[in-house]
């Protein structure tokens, strides 16, 4: 089956599929900035989810002649949530970050030097921790610096895909009920994000130090499947391509299997949460003997479902079987779940997540049997973008809110 | 027409095989003659496209370890060869082949030049449309903090 075939023709998922299909960067005739009040900021969005933050940015084409046409490239970048102290190294030198004089270790690199997952649970509580902040700042260097911007001073406005469940209802002042962010989700984000600045050092291999100093300059917050709504039903200038009522959004996450109701008008959300995300896999493999010594924690656990190998005396032992033998038993229960929320459904679902990665061929083999019919009935996103999808969307959410600001 | 023997002042050369082409190859040939119009004869085009093929091909066959004759140096076949290359850039950069082979990579864009840019931005843009704004409000997308 050609991945995401199945896609809104001319949605922002669409297109970006149909460029990583041949190759390219995803590009869209839209500018890479935007205006808020009287400053033109970088919109960057990030999706920090409990196995990895997921971000997202645009950049001018360099390709085009300067001062000529509009053309902005999407970039996105996936770093598993672990951190880690950085310590001496003598030979050649990992990606390290140095901000408010700690010098640290993020995802792979903090894994392979046995460093921590960071804080789980509600936005509150992750950014209360200040690894976390430093993490998200490295987050968006590197983002920054992929996408091709240079080190230096960039502002930004920073949208950050928020758990549904701080998303509430409340009335404005003329009494009109409407969809808003709970009020600790707020205060947390107004005290540690708002006019944040990070001035990070960052240093590999190449030893040459960069020092990028970033500015939040706006903090627009989304609820996450916001993300994954505006990819599948918007064009990247923000037309309607899928004209639905509703629709069911079915997320496979690192830490929570996650299912949202979502009606356009008048607008309602209503979120469940039937079970945990790809951790329950992830945690069988850890609770194995086999792995006690070496899978210490969640993200290790994750990280090893994902790439199927694990450090084991200095060696990167393969456990593609054993991976297969704890998705055979906890993700058949997952897909269970799914397909109960798939057949019960009188609305459009769409399955997405990270988690369809690794369940991608028990969910394809369940769906073939399924009497609902893919693109009529629903869709599974399909390959790396599931898992980037509302990093994606918030983005573009984030300008469209902008322009219309 | 093709000569048996070429006299040009200054140099002799062999007539060593005649070419057949196909009806595609001969459109194609077409494309390229504008760019040669000092090859006055079909000959003597055949000969230059020929000569381009043998610098790039004599530079493939070295770089993989084939001797150069007596008096060649493998310097001197690198500049003809990069020669036609070069020429081939603005190709390879527009169909963003190079960047796919990690040889060229895309110039960084220094924070001071980015308000520069922007302000130069002049060519079709899609303005957002104005119901998708309404719709994120909706979704709990409304607070800039």
């Amino acid at each position: 089956m050609k991945s995401n075939q199945f896609a809104p023709a001319g949605s922002i998922l669409d297109l970006v599929a149909r460029a990583r299909a041949s190759d390219q960067p995803a590009a869209f005739a839209i500018r890479p900035t935007v205006r808020i009040g009287s400053a033109s900021l970088i919109p960057v969005a990030i999706d920090n989810g409990n196995d990895a933050l997921k971000g997202a940015v645009l950049r001018r084409d360099p390709a085009l002649p300067d001062g000529e046409g509009v053309r902005s490239l999407l970039t996105t970048l996936r770093v598993p949530t672990a951190f880690a102290v950085a310590e001496e190294i003598q030979g050649r030198q990992e990606i390290t970050y140095e901000c408010d004089g700690v010098a640290f270790w993020t995802g792979a690199t903090a894994l392979s030097h046995g460093g921590d997952a960071l804080r789980l649970g509600p936005t509150v509580q992750r950014l209360d921790d200040e690894r976390q902040r430093w993490f998200i700042g490295a987050g968006i260097v590197e983002l920054l610096r992929t996408a091709g911007y240079a080190p230096g001073e960039h502002q930004i406005a920073l949208t950050l895909a928020v758990p549904n469940t701080e998303i509430v209802i409340e009335r404005d002042e003329k009494g009109v009920e409407q969809l808003t962010l709970d009020a600790q989700t707020r205060q947390s984000l107004t005290r540690h994000l708002k006019g944040k600045t990070w001035t990070i050092t960052r240093i590999d291999d190449a030893r040459q130090p960069e020092r990028w100093t970033i500015t939040v300059g706006s903090v627009l917050p989304q609820a996450q499947t916001t993300g994954t709504v505006v990819a599948l039903t918007r064009a990247p200038n923000g037309k309607a391509m899928l004209d639905l009522a509703g629709m069911r959004v079915i997320d496979i996450g690192g830490g929570d299997l996650h299912v949202c109701e979502v009606v356009f008008r008048p607008a309602q959300m209503i979120n469940r949460r039937p079970g945990d995300g790809t951790i329950r896999i992830a945690r069988a493999l850890r609770h194995d003997r086999r792995f006690a010594q070496t899978i210490r924690n969640d993200v290790e656990a994750q990280q090893a479902l994902v790439r199927q190998t694990v450090t084991r005396s200095s060696r990167s032992v393969s456990i593609g079987e054993d991976v297969q033998r704890v998705v055979a038993s906890k993700g058949n229960a997952m897909v269970a779940d799914v397909l109960a929320e798939l057949s019960d459904s009188a609305m459009f679902v769409v399955i997405t997540g990270g988690g369809v990665l690794l369940l991608h061929e028990l969910l394809v083999s369940v769906l073939q049997q399924e009497a609902k019919e893919q693109g009529r009935d629903y869709l599974l996103v399909d390959g790396p973008l599931a898992s980037e999808l509302n990093a994606i969307g918030v983005l573009f959410g984030l300008i469209f809110r902008a322009a219309g600001k | 027409m093709a000569r048996g023997i070429e006299h040009r002042p200054g140099k002799t050369r062999r007539l060593i095989a005649g070419l057949r082409i196909s009806q595609q190859d001969e459109a194609l040939l077409d494309t390229v003659r504008p760019f040669f119009p000092e090859a006055d004869t079909e000959g003597e085009l055949a000969y230059r496209l020929w000569r381009r093929g043998l610098d790039v091909t004599l530079a493939e066959a070295v770089g993989i370890g084939a001797s150069l004759p007596p008096g060649i140096s493998e310097e001197g076949i690198a500049r003809l060869a990069i020669q036609r290359l070069l020429l081939c850039l603005p190709l390879f950069r527009r169909t963003n082949l190079l960047a796919l082979l990690g040889l060229e990579i895309a110039p960084s864009i220094s924070p001071p030049d980015i308000e520069a840019k922007l302000a130069s931005i002049s060519g079709p843009e899609e303005p957002v449309d104005e119901h998708a704004a309404a719709a994120i409000m909706s979704l709990g997308g409304s607070e800039f903090l």
